[in-house]
């Protein structure tokens, strides 16, 4: 049911911030994957990597290494490689 | 009350042209219908110019509180409620201030004609029946097709509806009701988690016991 609400925010609202805080509040971890996956699909890959962190979910390592590597953002895909290792 | 849809039915098919009484009719009885997107009268305007005057006048609370006296009948109340949601405009007002028909039956009747009128009955039986979770679930889904800004404000004091049914409908494209669906997807994953640690809390007393 919370991942059927956050898609709504996702989806149909498409508002991000809503439901980064929305997460946040319900702090489950489907919740926090597929508000990854929604933030990979906006290009907003430092958010999203935090999100998986949150998740625990190295799925979407293909993705993520891609848009880190475009942006160059080393710093914050170290801990999301690290525990994807860690799976 | 199906004897009161059945008498509706049989007045509506009677083989009376609507255009017997020709062009010279006087306008106040010329048969109004204020809602455009509900179905041509059932009732043909002869039968209209006599029962206009007798249901305008069983409008009024002390002509309903005699019918209901001299006969305390539901089935009456719904005969004439019948009759005045199929030929005028002030049938909304009669289900708001009447309470002696049978809300599910009329509800459903009305929802053919217009929805706004449905909405109304079935608002009368949510006032009878907090509880009853169809009687929810019908107040909500004619709210959205009626009056969907007063979606919000059921979800908000309504509990016994089915969540996960009424936010995929609401979210539909057909309703476009986006807030309402994450309302009620917010408001039953509440429960929903209340309901695990219930649940877990007894699974984990009933091991200690053992």
């Amino acid at each position: 049911m919370q991942t059927l609400a956050l898609g709504v925010l996702v989806d149909k609202l498409q508002d991000l911030e809503r439901a980064a805080e929305y997460a946040l509040n319900v702090n489950e971890k489907p919740v926090w994957s597929k508000l990854g996956v929604a933030q990979l699909d906006n290009k907003l890959a430092s958010m999203a990597i935090k999100s998986f962190l949150n998740a625990e979910d190295p799925k979407e390592y293909m993705r993520v290494c891609n848009e880190a590597n475009d942006l160059e953002i080393w710093d914050e895909l170290i801990p999301f490689i690290k525990m994807a290792r860690g799976k | 009350m199906l004897k009161a849809l059945a008498v509706s039915a049989s007045l509506a098919s009677l083989p009376i042209s609507t255009t017997s009484l020709g062009k010279s009719q006087p306008k106040f009885y010329t048969n109004p219908n204020p809602y455009p997107n509900s179905n041509p009268n059932p009732i043909p305007n002869f039968l209209f110019l006599f029962l206009f005057p007798i249901l305008h006048f069983l409008i009024c609370a002390p002509a309903l509180n005699m019918v209901r006296d001299v006969l305390g009948d539901v089935l009456v109340v719904g005969v004439i409620a019948v009759l005045l949601v199929s030929v005028c405009a002030s049938s909304a007002q009669f289900l708001q201030n009447n309470m002696f028909y049978d809300s599910n039956l009329l509800g459903a009747f009305c929802e053919a004609l217009d929805p706004s009128l449905s909405f109304e009955a079935y608002f009368e039986a949510y006032k009878c029946a907090n509880e009853n979770a169809n009687l929810q679930n019908l107040l909500i889904l004619t709210a959205m097709k009626a009056a969907p800004d007063k979606v919000m404000g059921y979800v908000d004091r309504l509990d016994n509806f089915h969540g996960p049914d009424i936010a995929k409908l609401a979210i539909s494209e057909q309703h476009e009701l986006f807030e309402e669906g994450y309302a009620i997807y917010c408001k039953f994953s509440k429960k929903e988690v209340r309901h695990n640690q219930q649940c877990n809390k007894t699974q984990h007393s009933t091991i200690q016991h053992n």
